[in-house]
């Protein structure tokens, strides 16, 4: 019984989710700028480059302009993403001086040449998508599980072509593309054959898939025979009854049992203290393995500029010398 | 305005009032963590309680009006509720049946129902009370459901069950038709009464009825309903006193149907519907009597279809339920 950690794959740990395009509600626009990601890639104190911080990003496009959801996070809220969306969903990732580019750039100034992962999130096709857009000529339709695989595999071969493509670019940046996740926590059967495939597809480039889910979603146990090469588990703990600290640990208890990473998610809508119930947590349990981090977007910014002691803990916490906050 | 339903989804309802909604320019989605081997997938987002735990801020954030289902919310201990109340935002509550029936209101005026895949009643209670702390308005398919909630809840309203009956043509029995086909779809054998009518099936079958039955089971809902076109009678449920979705699913198909409604039920209705009602102690005489009258069961289902057509058509139930979110405060 172990957690999965970093070590074992040969990878940086504690990945820092990057949300970018719109949010769910659309209200929100989210580029990454290097100001933005300096201070999670980095440990800053007063502008000077301390440490380095998070080992990884991971982008996910939630929202993409035209409304359309790209995300699995957004079934249910707008259109399913049609092609176009995807595009959006892509152009903006490689947008000169955001998000990836940013990424890149910004790895340039991590201290010790220390490697910075970089994960993408796969967007979901939803199954009720039938005029998803032409790929090759021929309109997709989700419908048929072809199509979906068809699409996810594009998507994957278009964000390896534009990633090396941009790398040429950036001399000197320490990112290095690590692979793809899969976000979506239930799996119909539909999609465990989607992921499977998407899986091969993923290890022919060399890369590795990681699937999030919530506290043993359905088929979490089977998920490393699907193919998948990490799996992380969020305890979907948002920091209100009945969730405690008794549900935190069993989730944690099922991922060491299990070899799964952990996700921590920092909601803060519900409950501002969230990310910091979990570090608590954590640190007596899980703070070695494999882990992940949800927060809002541009938050780790936000520390930082106003001296919040969340800024110091968080980064404890990544480097395994956090102690229990009380309150 | 933007409608979120969840997140149990009963007889494809979900589903079928979220598509409603949308037909009409409304913001809906639906969300199930109920999966059932009848398979709905058509207007729902199928997920996990968890996944609905993790989608709650921005589905707090995103939409308008809540309506829930089967007494249940979206968080565990309906924990959501504070939350949507002090924003404001308008919530009702979906009652199906089962999930509030009680044994002491059931049988008040019903010798037969069952109840026993029902919760206990001091958990019914409880549920209610908490339900109806923090929402005004509760939603019933008819009066049987209506007396369970009606104590607890500020309103009640009746909104019966939804149907596109337009996308599914009516294929009426054959008035030619002599070894009629009988079929019973029971979810839930116990509570729909099936060894009552398959006891019936088998007496007409021993006294020489000629007579073919099919008990469907364990089957999406997509195949059953190919299946339901094939019937020459459908015998819905004839234990609970008034009628569910296989019954307006049959009417819709134009098949006459067996089903228990109770007497003091039938005037609530906003007209007897063209149900030939059966319990336990006369099943055997009506199936006999349909059995052996082919223009009757062809009389029936004509009826029957004008019942659903008047009655439970998708675009007649929106705008009864529009009526409803407005009354509970939404802005449609």
């Amino acid at each position: 019984m172990a957690f999965l950690t970093a070590s074992e794959l040969g990878l940086a740990n504690h990945v820092l989710h990057c949300p970018y395009l719109r949010s769910m509600n659309g209200a929100e626009v989210r580029r990454w700028s290097v100001n933005e990601l300096r201070p999670a890639v980095m440990y800053l104190h007063q502008n000077e480059v301390v440490d380095s911080f998070f080992g990884g990003l991971l982008f996910e496009a939630d929202t993409a302009w035209s409304g359309e959801g790209v995300s699995s996070k957004t079934l249910g809220f707008g259109r399913p993403g049609s092609l176009t969306a995807w595009q959006q969903a892509l152009d903006d990732l490689f947008l000169p001086g955001f998000n990836m580019d940013a990424a890149l750039q910004v790895s340039r100034q991590r201290p010790f040449q220390k490697l910075l992962d970089i994960w993408v999130a796969l967007p979901y096709p939803q199954p009720a998508q039938q005029a998803f857009g032409l790929l090759d000529g021929r309109m997709l339709n989700f419908r048929v599980q072809e199509d979906r695989i068809t699409a996810l595999k594009w998507w994957v071969d278009q964000v390896v072509t534009r990633y090396y493509a941009l790398s040429q670019l950036v001399p000197g940046h320490l990112g290095v593309l690590r692979g793809f996740a899969w976000t979506k926590s239930s799996l119909s059967d539909e999609d465990e054959a989607l992921a499977s495939a998407i899986a091969k597809h993923v290890h022919a480039h060399g890369l590795k898939l990681m699937w999030i889910q919530n506290y043993v979603s359905g088929k979490a146990l089977s998920g490393y025979n699907m193919g998948f090469d990490l799996i992380l588990m969020r305890p979907t703990y948002l920091g209100i009854p009945p969730r405690d600290e008794k549900w935190v640990r069993y989730a944690s208890m099922l991922a060491e049992a299990y070899r799964f990473g952990m996700t921590m998610w920092g909601e803060e809508r519900i409950n501002p203290r969230q990310i910091l119930d979990l570090m608590n947590i954590g640190q007596a349990d899980f703070m070695h393995a494999y882990q992940t981090y949800e927060l809002p977007y541009s938050r780790i910014l936000d520390w930082y500029v106003r001296n919040d002691p969340l800024y110091v803990y968080l980064y404890a916490y990544t480097k395994g010398a956090f102690a229990k906050i009380p309150g | 305005m933007r409608v979120v339903h969840g997140p149990i989804e009963i007889a494809g309802q979900m589903g079928i009032l979220s598509k409603g909604l949308q037909d009409r320019g409304i913001t809906s989605a639906a969300y199930n963590n109920f999966h059932t081997y009848l398979g709905y997938r058509d207007y729902i987002h199928n997920v996990d309680a968890f996944e609905i735990e993790y989608l709650f801020p921005d589905v707090l954030e995103y939409f308008d009006a809540f309506h829930f289902h089967y007494a249940s919310t979206m968080l565990p201990e309906f924990r959501d509720l504070p939350y949507i109340k002090a924003l404001g935002k308008p919530m009702v509550m979906h009652h199906w049946g089962n999930d509030v029936r009680t044994h002491a209101v059931a049988s008040r005026n019903n010798p037969y129902v069952y109840t026993g895949d029902s919760p206990p009643p001091e958990q019914v209670h409880q549920t209610l009370t908490a339900l109806s702390s923090m929402i005004d308005h509760a939603i019933v398919q008819d009066y049987e459901v209506y007396s369970y909630v009606s104590p607890y809840y500020k309103h009640v309203h009746i909104l019966p069950i939804a149907m596109d009956v337009t996308a599914r043509a009516p294929s009426y029995p054959s008035t030619l038709e002599t070894t009629p086909l009988i079929l019973h779809a029971p979810t839930n054998p116990a509570f729909k009464g099936t060894i009552y009518v398959e006891a019936a099936v088998e007496r007409l079958r021993v006294e020489g009825f000629p007579i073919r039955y099919r008990r469907i089971e364990q089957m999406s809902n997509a195949e059953a309903l190919a299946l339901y076109r094939e019937a020459d009678i459908v015998v819905d449920q004839i234990l609970c006193g008034s009628y569910g979705m296989l019954a307006v699913e049959a009417m819709s198909l134009g098949k006459p149907v067996i089903g228990f409604i109770r007497e003091d039920l039938k005037p609530l209705y906003p007209e007897v519907p063209p149900i030939v009602s059966a319990n336990p102690a006369n099943i055997y005489e009506v199936l006999k009597q349909l059995v052996t009258s082919p223009l009757l069961r062809h009389q029936l289902g004509e009826q029957g279809r004008r019942y659903v057509e008047k009655y439970h058509h998708l675009p007649v139930v929106i705008e009864r339920l529009l009526d409803i979110y407005r009354a509970a405060g939404a802005v449609v």
